[in-house]
Order: C-alpha cells, then structure tokens, then sequence
C-alpha cells in the first residue's frame, strides 16, 4: 500500500462524513534504533501500553467507523510480541494492514509470517547512503538491514515502499538513493520533510531551511520523472509542497491536487497507551483527544475539539503568509504538523515552494532559527522564529544561472 | 450515542491549461503565467492532461449528486 492505494484515497462522501480512512497506529514505543530526528523519541516502551485484548477492541472499533487501512508504527512495529496477531486481526476486519519499519533485525522468516497473517505492504525507512543512514539512525548495520529486508520482501512478493526523510543533508544524494532503491525493488519511494520535533529538535542542524526548497523541489520533479522511467514512483508526503509548477507532476491531475491536511478529518493517529489523535505526529499536549481506554473511539471522534481543527475547513487560523495566500482556502497551512511543531500554533507554513517562489520574486527568503528545545516527553515540541531576509546575491545569480 | 461528525470538502482547483499550474475552476486568467487558463497550451496537451481532467469533472458532479 502506499499514498497511491485506491482504498486510502479519500472520496468527497469521506470528507463530508468525515470517515477516519487511514489510521496511523502507534503500537509500542519500544524501537531498536536510535534515530537523531525521531519526533517521538522512540526506544523504551511507553509505561503503559495496549494490551493484546485491548488493541482488539481498538481494531473492532475503527472497522465500525468505517476505516479502510490501519498502518501499524512504532517505535518499532515487530518489538511488539503481539504484532502478528494484530495483522491478523485488521485484516479479518476487512480492513488493509501495512506497516512502517526501520528493518533492523527484521528476519525473512518474521516477514514471512506477517505475509501469511495478511501484511499487504511494507514501508522501510531509507534516510541517505550508507554512512549518513546508519549516523541518522544511529545504529551502524543499520542500512545494510534495510536492503535486505526490501531484497527479502521482493523474494516473499510483499509490496515494498521506501520512507525517506528529507534533511539537510541528503540532498547531494537523493539520486544515488532512488537508484539504490529501484534497483532494491520498492514500488513506491515516500519522501517526507523532517520535522522539527522531538530528537530533530536537539539536531536542529539536520533542517532543511524554507528557503532549500528552491534548490529541492526542481530536484524531486527530475528524480520523479527518472523514476518513472524505473518503475518506481515518487510520491509526496502530506508536508511536501503546495501547489507550484511541480504539484501536477506527483499529485494529479490523476491524483489529485493537495487537498490540505487530512489529520483528524479522514487520519487518525494512536498512540500506545491509547492517545488518540488526529494525526501520529501531532504534538500529545494539545492535539490528544483522550485515551481509547476512557471513551469509545466513535464518541471522542464525533465531539472532541482537539478533533475538530479540520473539519470545518476556514481560514481563520491561518497567520503569516499563509492568511493572504492564493491557495488558502484550498490549503490552510499545509501540514498541521509541520507548522505547529515550529511555533507551537498551526496555520503558518514556511516550507511551501509556492511560498518560496512566491517570495523570491520579491528577492526575500525565510529561515528558521531554534529559540527553545523540545522537551523529553514523546512528540514534544520546541520554539521557532521566523527569520525573512534578503536573498544573498551570491543565491539569486546562482538561481538564475 | 454521539452525533454523526460532519465536514467540508476543500473547493477543487483545476490546472491552468497554459503553465498547468492550479488554479481555481472560474479563473479566466491565470494568476501564476497571466494566460488563458482554457486556451489549451502544448505542454497540457502533450501531458496528457486533458482526458484525467475530464474524468475528474464527471467524477466530481457523479460525486456531488451521491451526496446530496
């Protein structure tokens, strides 16, 4: 499964009914790698997680409201002994099972297993080549692990994906990485910009800047069509973006434009311990609806506010450039996540190519400079300011080069 | 029991038969390339983007009517 699943596209009856097609599931904290941008600061298990009969429950539920795939995160997915069973269970349910993995001392023999109890894709994180992969995560081996997984998925006829995390320092590889992955087998390469949360919060040096989008999205639309050409289709992440000359060529018009930030209209996101939240990535602290052990999941998903930020689709909370922006009615912000974990308040986006051109025109870039930390609770948020400033000279004769 | 959640679906953007940049459906011209944004261009007719264009538009008023 991957952005491009027929199932997990969402109809005009999804968005008016608000159907949670796609839920995130979060079901341990426990992770055997040690990732310097992870969000959720991943490695020891949450006090409190799930158990078997309860995540059960949880499955039963989410089939009643109408879910269609359930992706199942970590941490890492597999540390869970119960894993398998919930597969198992999310694919009895009628709904698609895919999960997202960082591979490490993921077996074939395991793989093979989760084929058999109904594993429809499997989504392996790729952050760079070799040396800068095993640095991100934080294990050396690490990289080596994830090739062989995908070799393994290509040889057990499981549907493989690539997750890549954009930071400052792939970019000089990113085409040496979509060969490596092609020729690996995946299908489907997700490319996603990393967020300023969590373990990214202390390594704030792994940002992109707002204005590296001028210099990544001609990159991205080159790397999309070659790999075309190789059978491996680049998809967007929701926070790659918006609009632009480029936003046809990966989104539509096939599948369609950008239809702003899905979390908490059509996404739902869970944590271990039962959090439920609009999207996995949001910040706990203001984006968690409660705990599935305390309501039903359809009651908190009809009424509770921290749910409800996307539905009624204004532009009221839009701020910056976003407020006066051509696309605001259609975009509102872009990701929630990238722009709420910057400011600690949703609506304003600087890590938009529309926004970058649209500034460049008037010879002014943004960046962004870390006032504050992140604190050392899962999904926990720093401080940003936004800095607009001239173009460098040196930048604007480069461009037009 | 809780009431059933409801929301709004975004308006669709169609793309500017000239620079096939997206624009909103009533634009006459385009606010990114400033031409005609029906007028097909070459680079939208050899994209291939006119018959998905067309299937979208069916599949929207299809879709418009099953909700109401």
């Amino acid at each position: 499964m991957s952005d491009d699943s027929p199932r997990r596209r969402v109809t005009l009856r999804d968005q008016l009914d608000c159907v949670p097609v796609y839920v995130v599931w979060e079901i341990t904290l426990g992770c055997n790698l040690k990732c310097l941008h992870c969000g959720s600061r991943a490695g020891h298990k949450r006090a409190a997680e799930l158990s078997t009969a309860e995540c059960l429950d949880v499955i039963r539920q989410l089939a009643d409201l109408g879910t269609r795939e359930i992706s199942l995160i970590g941490g890492e997915a597999f540390v869970r002994k119960d894993w398998l069973t919930l597969v198992r269970a999310v694919r009895e349910a009628g709904m698609d099972c895919t999960m997202q993995t960082g591979a490490y001392k993921l077996s074939e023999a395991m793989l093979e297993a989760a084929a058999q109890a109904g594993l429809q894709g499997l989504g392996v994180s790729i952050d760079g080549l070799q040396p800068l992969h095993d640095h991100l995560r934080g294990v050396p081996g690490s990289y080596a692990e994830a090739l062989r997984v995908l070799d393994a998925c290509r040889r057990l006829g499981l549907i493989a994906s690539v997750n890549t995390q954009i930071t400052a320092t792939v970019m000089p590889e990113l085409g040496a990485l979509m060969d490596v992955i092609s020729d690996a087998g995946a299908k489907y390469w997700q490319v996603q910009l990393t967020v300023a949360m969590g373990n990214a919060v202390d390594h704030d040096e792994i940002l992109l800047q707002p204005y590296d989008l001028a210099t990544l999205m001609p990159l991205l639309a080159q790397l999309h069509e070659r790999g075309r050409e190789q059978g491996l289709l680049l998809l967007p992440g929701n926070n790659i973006g918006y609009f632009g000359p480029y936003d046809a060529l990966w989104r539509g018009p096939d599948r369609g434009h950008y239809p702003g930030c899905p979390a908490g209209q059509n996404v739902i996101g869970l944590e271990a311990d039962g959090a439920l939240k609009g999207c996995p990535s949001l910040a706990t602290e203001r984006y968690s609806a409660g705990s599935v052990r305390d309501a039903p999941i359809a009651e908190l998903w009809a009424s509770h506010p921290a749910l409800q930020f996307n539905r009624e689709r204004g532009v009221a909370d839009l701020w910056g450039h976003c407020a006066t922006c051509y696309y605001a009615e259609v975009c509102r912000g872009g990701c929630t996540w990238t722009a709420d974990s910057l400011f600690g308040r949703r609506g304003n986006n600087p890590y938009c190519h529309h926004r970058v051109l649209k500034l460049a025109e008037r010879g002014v870039r943004e960046r962004v400079v870390k006032l504050a930390d992140a604190g050392d609770s899962p999904f926990a948020t720093g401080l940003f300011e936004l800095i607009e400033e001239p173009i460098p000279a040196t930048e604007s004769l480069a461009a037009a080069l | 029991m809780t009431a059933p959640a409801h929301g709004r679906a975004p308006p669709a953007l169609v793309l500017c038969r000239q620079c096939c940049e997206y624009v909103f459906d009533a634009e006459a011209a385009c606010p990114h390339c400033g031409g005609d944004t029906r007028r097909a261009g070459a680079r939208y007719l050899a994209s291939g983007y006119a018959p998905i264009e067309a299937i979208n538009r069916l599949d929207r008023v299809l879709e418009r009517r099953g909700s109401n």
